[in-house]
């Protein structure tokens, strides 16, 4: 009950980080994927 | 001529330098540039978030050392109430100061590298340098932005959790202990506590928390201002702490709001014989706990030293002191678990007879309120009528014990007045019950006024109304409560160290609807007899 923080947020800092880390690693998975996509349509349609 | 050929040269090579090379320059330009933001901005959030010790620590909110009046707790902010907030801002701020930095910086070095002595040579690098810088800045500034907003979408989405995880923890919390039908009650004002405050557990600190319930300071734990943890519900372990009553300030039962409470407030007139039925009560208790697997706790210290005060007077055959009539009385609290059948609190009230004098004082006693069985002592030498029929050796013998006459009121007096204020309560007495403990049994048993009398309820009744002209006190009894039933009661201890089998007697019935049971093979046992009938279950 009495365990002493030494940062009473550490634990939560460190998962709202993983969560942002996480969150952005997708977005710029999702806008590499659609750049490809354009380029491919773009530049090597037909 | 030559030096034409020679400009001609120059712009043919500067235009297919930026028609061939300009273009993939300047986006590989961009690109650098934003990915280099994206990486200052997670940099800095690293540094903010996990690197410890931060070299660019976020400001934290100190919370107060003690409880201001406004309803501010002394704890920490849940991370997600004020400080999720102040990350965000700090790691945008930070970043974007290190961004501009290094927008700066590469501007300095473009003009001093790109644009000096070389300029005709290198100002078409310089030139798409430039241009690489804005598109640089604008995209990572777009793609920084994004990475912002993702992290605040995180925080905002983590706080709404945490919102709803907070209120559903509560609901179950709540809805937990209304299943199992526990309430709290305060022992000493008796006011219904929703919620019990809480002292931090540090010993260094020791703060009062007032609502330590999931929210603002914390879903599952919250951090005191000591950097202590501490559960936000009983279902969490916040029972493990001191709980203390949020109206009076004074400390609860200990694991308050874990097991059902069982009120039983003790009634009689002055110098009945309350306090020494009481203490006998909690006595044997005990006893049994110990001989039939059973376990009783003392709830509190002020039960534990009283219990210990009365029982040492009880075992040295020495009469209780009487309760003190200055302030409502605080509840004498056990936790009994049976063999088997879940754990109790039991809240035995005894409140100084006088009081029972008193209207406005009586109204004090809001314990009554929750009590479903009620005891009413009798001690028969405050009745005018069995006091006479006593021989004169009888009542020499027996002055000592007698309440002092002029404090002395009659059992219908003190009876009519507290069934009157228990009904101003707006207690449902029709459907309470009532014991009516005949005491000093072990006194008066073998007096000649006491002979033909068996220690069935029946027969208690029939000499209360035919021998002692008690018919109007028992009319009303039998008129006001669902049901009553008479018992002897002898407050003492034999020579075995068990307690008169007439108290195990008299629990038994009184705790049957509460499902604490109790059995002694000698039902019928007085008090008078030297020893007691063994107890068969518990």
């Amino acid at each position: 009950l009495s365990a002493t923080a030494v940062d009473p947020f550490r634990s939560i800092r460190l998962t709202v980080f993983a969560v942002t880390l996480l969150g952005a690693a997708l977005v710029v998975f999702v806008a590499v994927v659609m750049a490809s996509n354009w380029v491919e349509a773009t530049f090597f349609a037909g | 001529m030559g030096w034409i050929i020679l400009g001609l040269i120059y712009i043919a090579l500067v235009i297919a330098f930026f028609v061939y090379l300009g273009g993939p320059l300047l986006a590989l330009t961009g690109v650098c540039f934003a990915i280099g933001f994206v990486g200052l901005y997670l940099n800095t959030l690293f540094e903010v978030m996990v690197k410890e010790p931060s070299p660019v620590p976020a400001p934290v909110k100190r919370p107060p050392s003690e409880t201001p009046p406004d309803g501010e707790e002394p704890a920490y902010r849940q991370y997600f109430f004020g400080q999720a907030l102040a990350d965000l801002t700090h790691t945008a701020t930070v970043a974007f100061g290190r961004c501009r930095d290094v927008v700066t910086k590469s501007a300095v070095w473009i003009n001093e590298s790109l644009f000096s002595d070389l300029v005709l040579g290198t100002w078409p690098l310089g030139v798409v340098a430039y241009a690489g810088l804005v598109v640089g800045a604008l995209v990572g500034g777009l793609v920084v932005g994004l990475v912002a907003v993702i992290h605040a979408t995180v925080v905002l989405l983590l706080q709404a959790c945490a919102w709803v995880l907070a209120y559903v923890l509560r609901f179950v919390d709540t809805g937990l202990r209304r299943v199992r039908k526990i309430r709290i009650h305060c022992p000493t004002c008796f006011e219904e506590v929703t919620f019990p405050a809480y002292d931090c557990p540090a010993e260094t600190c020791s703060i009062r928390h007032g609502d330590v319930r999931p929210g603002a300071y914390g879903v599952f734990r919250r951090v005191c201002f000591c950097k202590t943890r501490m559960p936000t519900l009983i279902i969490l372990g916040s029972h493990r702490l001191q709980a203390y009553c949020p109206h009076c300030d004074n400390a609860l039962a200990e694991a308050t709001g874990t097991s059902r409470e069982v009120v039983l407030p003790v009634l009689g007139g002055t110098a009945a014989g309350k306090t020494r039925l009481m203490a006998s009560m909690v006595m044997a208790l005990d006893e049994m706990a110990s001989d039939h697997g059973a376990s009783l706790v003392f709830a509190d210290d002020h039960t534990k030293r009283e219990y210990e005060r009365h029982r040492t007077l009880l075992v040295a055959g020495e009469n209780t002191r009487a309760t003190q009539a200055t302030q409502a009385p605080r509840a004498y609290s056990v936790y009994v678990k049976p063999r088997s059948g879940t754990r109790r609190l039991v809240h035995i009230f005894d409140p100084a007879g006088e009081l029972h004098n008193e209207i406005e004082r009586m109204q004090e006693l809001q314990y009554l309120r929750s009590a479903r069985t009620f005891l009413f002592v009798v001690d028969p030498l405050s009745i005018e009528s069995y006091w006479s029929a006593l021989t004169d050796e009888e009542q020499a013998k027996l002055e000592p014990e007698r309440p002092d006459p002029r404090s002395i009121r009659s059992p219908e007096f003190v009876f009519t007045s507290s069934c009157d204020n228990i009904q101003r309560m707006e207690v449902k007495t029709n459907k309470a019950r009532l014991a009516v403990a005949v005491s000093k049994r072990d006194l008066l048993g073998d007096l000649s006024v006491q002979s033909g009398v068996d220690p069935s309820s029946e027969s208690i009744e029939r000499w209360l109304r035919d021998e002692l002209g008690l018919g109007n006190m028992l009319r009303s009894m039998k008129h006001n409560f669902g049901s009553v039933a008479f018992h002897f009661t002898a407050a003492v201890r034999h020579d075995d160290g068990k307690v008169d089998s007439s108290i195990i007697d008299l629990m038994s019935w009184v705790f049957e609807r509460d499902h604490l049971v109790f059995t002694s093979s000698g039902a019928a046992s007085a008090a008078s007899e030297p020893a007691p009938s063994p107890v068969t279950a518990f």
